[in-house]
């Protein structure tokens, strides 16, 4: 700072015993443009001093009670006051062993006694000036030390630079603001790159969760279709389904125990009962019976419709061109699925119709499971399989217990037990089918809902893509059935609407992206 | 008017911004606290308490200078010295020497307050 630049007004306290002395400085400081106050005496000095932030002292050292000395070793001994410049007020002829006592104690300069406005102006220019540039020496090594703290948190933890707290350093003028504003925009750079690539990642592992799920659903439909062959009594394939389901799930737990309390799982678990086993299951081995397996799985797709519909609903969020068209073509595949030529003789529109309604029940079970309280947590990595299984296990058991008695009172444990009796060497053909049924029911609700914590439009596309393309390669390998070739219709109409809706989400993420950007800059 | 300098206390009206009114707040303080010192001096001369004298001294030497009371300043500055290290055998003289220029630059100052403020 040059002498030419205008100093702000600063705060001063003069210290004199002497009336007089005292006026003639309040007097003088004020009209340089400073405001000031007086103190009589050391201790009223401190006093003042302690009351509020002074930017410099001038102080008279020949005072009564407490003389100037005591005052400057009292401040130099307060962190809070010893920063703060003291000018000693001296007749400097009849003073000179005093004014230098003072000077090794610290004081900033001296003025005598009988002073002009050009002197008092430079001496309090001069102290005003080394103490901001002290002040901004000391700002400026604070500053670089929480610079060098930062670029270590960053270094070691990957802290988001963001989250630094660095606004009140990178928004300053100076060389060290610019070097903060760098600092965080470099360093938001390279993050930004990592969480993208590790979206990517993240949306890599996601298709590969989503295609295992849609492949193990697709053996559902096969298996539905097989064990449909030994009894069209639906109360009672249930009830074993669910007997096999639950004992897979409750066995699991003995070795991996849920984390979340049992009376949140055990609600969870209730709802499941009524949406995947009431509304789902019960109409899907149903339909079953009742249509070819490469036609139950073809109306699971749908489930991509419901999926799209349902969110809009829930989050009103607007739907995207891409998404409405999606919706447009899964529709048009469930059209082509009813209107194609099977061969079938059973009711078709009420099949059909059910086995429409299918997919929204399927996705409302996996809605109300993410919009419980606490069930998805606020990292949803931590969500785990073993709380899942035993959401799925206390659904199949309840289920059960719901079935159980209308097959007993209506006469028919008999056929239930036969559905189970081996005329094989080690097991039926039917129990083995199941099993099986149960065990790709778990795995597929599961996968699902640990699917559903991404809530990904993609997963769920792509997810119900697989299912079209598994069920018939796995109806041609268990049940030596060969799918209608009118099923490769609806079937590439189901792969645009997955295209398009795939397209949908790459536009949302780069959006995010953009957001993310614009959040660091 | 001879004991006091008047240019002087135009040089304090120019230190305190021009303000009249200050100047003669100042000038009236002077006069007060320069007769309480020199009550406190002569108080001192029975006890022979040379620190009150030397401090007293030191007051009005300072304080005259800014009103042009040079005799008052030359007193106080001599006293002041001869205070320094013990009890001067010319305490007594000496106050009174001082007291008599205060008085004369205490009459000067109320003549030039008067004429000020008309």
């Amino acid at each position: 700072m040059t002498s030419d630049e205008h100093l702000p007004a600063a705060r001063i306290l003069i210290v004199d015993d002497q009336l007089t002395h005292r006026l003639k400085t309040l007097h003088a400081v004020q009209a340089l443009g400073h405001s000031a106050e007086t103190a009589d005496s050391g201790a009223s000095a401190l006093a003042r001093l302690k009351e509020h932030r002074f930017d410099l002292v001038l102080l008279d050292i020949l005072m009564p009670d407490m003389d100037g000395y005591e005052v400057m070793q009292f401040m130099q001994n307060d962190q809070g006051l010893a920063d703060i410049p003291v000018i000693v007020v001296s007749a400097l002829e009849s003073e000179m062993k005093a004014v230098v006592r003072a000077v090794e104690m610290g004081a900033d300069d001296v003025l005598p006694k009988h002073f002009d406005a050009v002197l008092l102006s430079a001496r309090l220019d001069s102290a005003l000036q080394r103490r901001t540039s002290r002040l901004r020496e000391q700002l400026t090594r604070e500053h670089m030390s929480t610079l060098m703290a930062a670029a270590s948190k960053v270094e070691l933890n990957g802290t988001r630079p963001e989250m630094l707290r660095l606004e009140s350093i990178w928004s300053r003028p100076s060389a060290v603001g610019q070097l903060a504003r760098v600092f965080v925009q470099m360093t938001g750079e390279v993050q930004s790159r990592d969480r993208q690539l590790q979206k990517q990642l993240d949306g890599f592992r996601t298709l590969a969760l989503a295609s295992v799920a849609g492949i193990v659903l697709g053996l559902g439909a096969a298996l539905a279709s097989s064990v449909s062959v030994a009894t069209d009594n639906v109360a009672n394939l249930a009830t074993v389904v669910s007997i096999a389901s639950a004992l897979i799930c409750l066995s699991t737990l003995l070795w991996r125990r849920p984390q979340e309390p049992l009376a949140h799982l055990l609600r969870l678990g209730a709802a499941l009962a009524v949406l995947s086993g009431l509304l789902g299951l019960l109409p899907l081995l149903w339909l079953s019976t009742q249509l070819p397996a490469s036609v139950v799985a073809g109306v699971l797709p749908l489930e991509l419709a419901a999926a799209l519909v349902l969110r809009t609903a829930l989050s009103h969020e607007k739907l995207h061109s891409n998404e409405t068209l999606a919706i447009g073509l899964c529709v048009i595949g469930g059209i082509c699925l009813i209107v194609m030529p099977t061969g079938s003789t059973v009711p078709w529109s009420a099949a059909m119709g059910i086995a429409a309604v299918l997919p929204a029940i399927g996705f409302a079970a996996t809605a109300h499971y993410l919009s419980a309280p606490g069930s998805l947590p606020a990292d949803a990595s931590t969500a785990t399989t073993s709380d899942t299984l035993a959401i799925v296990g206390i659904a199949a058991t309840l289920f059960t217990l719901v079935l159980l008695p209308y097959v007993l009172v209506h006469g028919e444990a008999n056929e239930l037990l036969a559905l189970v009796q081996r005329p094989g060497p080690l097991i039926s053909a039917t129990a083995l089918s199941i099993v099986m049924l149960a065990v790709v029911l778990v795995t597929g609700v599961t996968l699902r809902m640990l699917l559903a914590h991404q809530s990904s439009v993609v997963a769920v596309a792509v997810s119900m893509l697989c299912v079209m393309l598994a069920t018939p390669a796995w109806t041609a390998l268990l049940l030596s059935q060969q799918p209608s070739p009118w099923i490769a219709v609806p079937l590439v109409i189901y792969a645009l609407a997955a295209f398009v809706c795939t397209f949908s989400d790459g536009s949302n993420a780069k959006t995010f992206v953009k957001q993310i950007d614009l959040e660091l800059a | 008017m001879h004991a006091i300098d008047s240019s002087a206390l135009e040089q304090l009206c120019e230190l305190i911004g021009g303000d009249r009114a200050s100047l003669h707040e100042l000038v009236e303080s002077f006069i007060e606290e320069g007769s309480d010192i020199l009550a406190e001096m002569t108080a001192a001369l029975p006890t022979s308490d040379a620190d009150s004298l030397r401090r007293g001294a030191h007051s009005l030497k300072s304080s005259a200078q800014d009103f042009g009371a040079a005799d008052v300043a030359s007193q106080a500055a001599t006293l002041e010295a001869r205070a320094a290290s013990t009890w001067p055998e010319s305490a007594a003289d000496d106050v009174a020497a001082l007291g008599g220029a205060f008085a004369l630059a205490r009459t000067d100052l109320i003549d030039w307050l008067e004429q000020d403020r008309t």
